[in-house]
């Protein structure tokens, strides 16, 4: 129930105090502690792609697929809106009209855009200083150099979310969504325009990707919002 | 260039609610803590409120519709959340709907919808008088201007000539390519109806400088960019600012990220104006940088590179799509190519097409087309 070893136990005892009381009291103090620090909340219809736990901070979202940028741009708004910098890199052809109406806070959106060398220098930099990543890893990103930007990552409380090609990053997410299938409506064959996006998103947590469900979302819907069917 | 009143307005359709006994300032402020009342109200509508002036707001009908089912039936819930909050004014509130804040709000006033696609129509019909202040109209009436027609149909140079950017304004109005009329809006309406409320009003829009002040995050994250362009150069993190314009790379402006003390406020010009020509909804989650090209090549089935002629029709219908260095995709989907013409205020415009594109692994693509080459302006990705 409460993780409290016997040597704990016994110098508590010792002291006077009830480790089973403490126990207790840590354990309902637990949870309210860490839903303030550690997680992020999501919108609305993303809640379930997170087996209803929100974004932990700390941990990397993978999104690929085709539709993977308007996906992580959704999923940073509701924490971007409270106040967060939100940092885009290797994404240097960003579209602020479309990040905007998704629910980002474009004022507290930043786009760094630097040569592919220097992109891991600068992940690291950014975690610094900055909660919500959007991460287009460059070509041959050495295993190492990942390794040592996800501790920064764990170290830091930030939210990684990783787009692009898959291979690019070679550690399994903690989170991951993959678009899987993509239907848009509006428009046919030499008619119409593109108006809404329906997408299924197959959603798996670390190395259980046998255990993955499936979800299905309008990405974005005619509103220009993400929504599910 | 009777013409030009044959288009379809692509301004976005709107519904306006007029709450008259809400206009205006009282020295209580009591009108604005009502209005902002009313508007956390009818989030439960459309989260896509747009607070225009007290007593003024519009919200873009196209959600509602999908979820209501018929015009009719939005109306009826904004109108039943209306009358909740204020059981004596159901006699006063009047709804419009139509394409564009004008038009939709001149509807209110008269036939509550305008058909679709009958906007320019509807507008053309109008007294010049429901335009603009009384002594421009007379101005105009003395010129033989008696309807928006009239003046739509004046070549826009000779607008400009006389009446300068003013007139070229109405005129775009009375055109119903322009939706709102400049100097309704009310600048930080936003923000002051959360004020009275003394929390945020749960809009799903841009708003910005909320929070005012510079916080611990942003000073943090500010630390963090000092240090990057220290290392990588000022260019290397730049932040946007929103603004009006037809071309998805028209709609922001990048500049380098700035200390908080060296920024001065700047609001974003009218970024929700309609442009005329421009790229309908959803916008592309990116777009191609200024002085990027990627060519593409589309061809017909058999083979022939798809071009566009000068009435903007397609010479085949496109088959595959090949950008450079990458393999050849199937087309999927492809719209009507739609002639822009792009800086129609610089002395040399050049003439540009756009066509949607989506390919057979579900990305959508906006390619222009420019000197007889298509390149991609933006990916819906």
């Amino acid at each position: 129930m409460f993780a409290l070893s016997t040597t704990t136990r016994r110098s508590l005892r010792r002291e006077g105090i009830d480790p089973e009381l403490l126990g207790a009291l840590k354990e309902r103090v637990r949870p309210l502690a860490q839903s303030r620090t550690r997680l992020l909340s999501l919108p609305e219809a993303l809640v379930d792609l997170s087996f209803g736990e929100g974004l932990r901070r700390g941990s990397v979202l993978g999104v690929s697929g085709p539709g993977s940028l308007t996906l992580a741009l959704s999923a940073l708004c509701a924490a971007s809106r409270s106040g967060m910098w939100c940092v885009a890199l290797g994404v240097g052809d960003l579209g602020v009209t479309s990040a905007a109406r998704l629910g980002i806070d474009i004022e507290r959106l930043a786009i760094v855009d630097v040569h592919p060398k220097a992109w891991v220098s600068a992940c690291a930099t950014v975690l610094e200083g900055v909660d919500l990543l959007i991460a287009q890893p460059p070509e041959n990103l050495r295993d190492n150099d990942a390794r040592i930007l996800l501790a920064r990552v764990r170290e830091r409380g930030a939210l990684m979310v990783v787009v692009g090609e898959k291979k690019k990053w070679r550690f399994a997410p903690d989170l991951s969504w993959e678009i899987v299938s993509t239907q848009w409506e509006g428009i046919g064959r030499g008619y119409g325009a593109l108006s809404a996006r329906r997408v299924k998103v197959r959603c798996w947590v670390r190395a259980e990707q046998e255990r993955a469900k499936t979800f299905e979302l309008w990405l974005p819907n005619a509103s220009g919002v993400v929504e599910r069917v | 260039m009777a013409t030009r009143h044959q288009e379809v307005c692509t301004l976005e359709r709107l519904v306006v609610v007029v709450c008259p006994w809400l206009e205006g300032d009282d020295p209580q402020g009591s009108h604005l803590r009502d209005y902002a009342q009313l508007l956390t109200r009818l989030v439960s509508v459309c989260p896509f409120l747009d607070p225009i002036a007290p007593g003024l707001l519009t919200l873009p009908i196209r959600a509602p519709l999908r979820y209501f089912g018929s015009e009719d039936a939005v109306l009826k819930a904004l109108y039943e959340v209306i009358i909740a909050l204020f059981p004596e004014k159901g006699e006063s509130v009047r709804f419009g709907i139509g394409e564009g804040l004008f038009a939709a709000w001149l509807a209110a006033t008269t036939t509550r919808s305008i058909t679709p696609g009958k906007t320019t129509t509807f507008l053309g019909a109008q007294n010049i008088d429901v335009l603009c202040p009384k002594e421009v109209a007379a101005l105009f009436h003395r010129l033989g201007i008696h309807t928006l027609f009239d003046l739509g149909a004046l070549e826009s140079g000779d607008v400009s000539d006389r009446f300068g950017n003013e007139g070229l304004h109405y005129q775009r109005l009375a055109q119903g390519r322009e939706g709102e009329p400049l100097g309704w809006r009310v600048k930080g309406l936003k923000e002051r109806c959360a004020t009275a409320l003394g929390k945020d009003l749960g809009l799903l829009s841009y708003q910005g400088g909320f929070w005012g002040g510079v916080s611990a995050k942003d000073e943090r994250a500010g630390e963090a960019f000092s240090a990057l362009q220290r290392e990588e150069g000022i260019d290397a993190v730049v932040v946007a600012l929103l603004q009006g314009g037809r071309g998805p790379a028209d709609q922001f402006v990048l500049s380098p990220w700035r200390p908080p003390k060296a920024v001065i406020k700047k609001t974003a010009p009218r970024a929700s104006a309609p442009w005329p020509g421009s790229v309908p909804p959803p916008p592309p989650s990116r777009v191609t940088r200024r002085g990027v090209r990627h060519v593409v090549r589309l061809r017909d089935e058999s083979g022939a590179t798809v071009g566009v002629s000068g009435r903007g029709l397609l010479s085949g219908d496109p088959h595959t799509f090949a950008i450079r260095t990458k393999p050849t995709l199937f087309v999927r989907a492809w719209s009507p190519a739609w002639p822009v013409e792009e800086r129609w205020w610089s002395t040399r415009p050049h003439r540009v097409a756009r066509i949607q594109i989506v390919t057979e692994d579900g990305v959508g693509w906006l390619l222009a087309l420019e000197r007889g080459v298509f390149f991609v302006e933006a990916i819906y990705d």
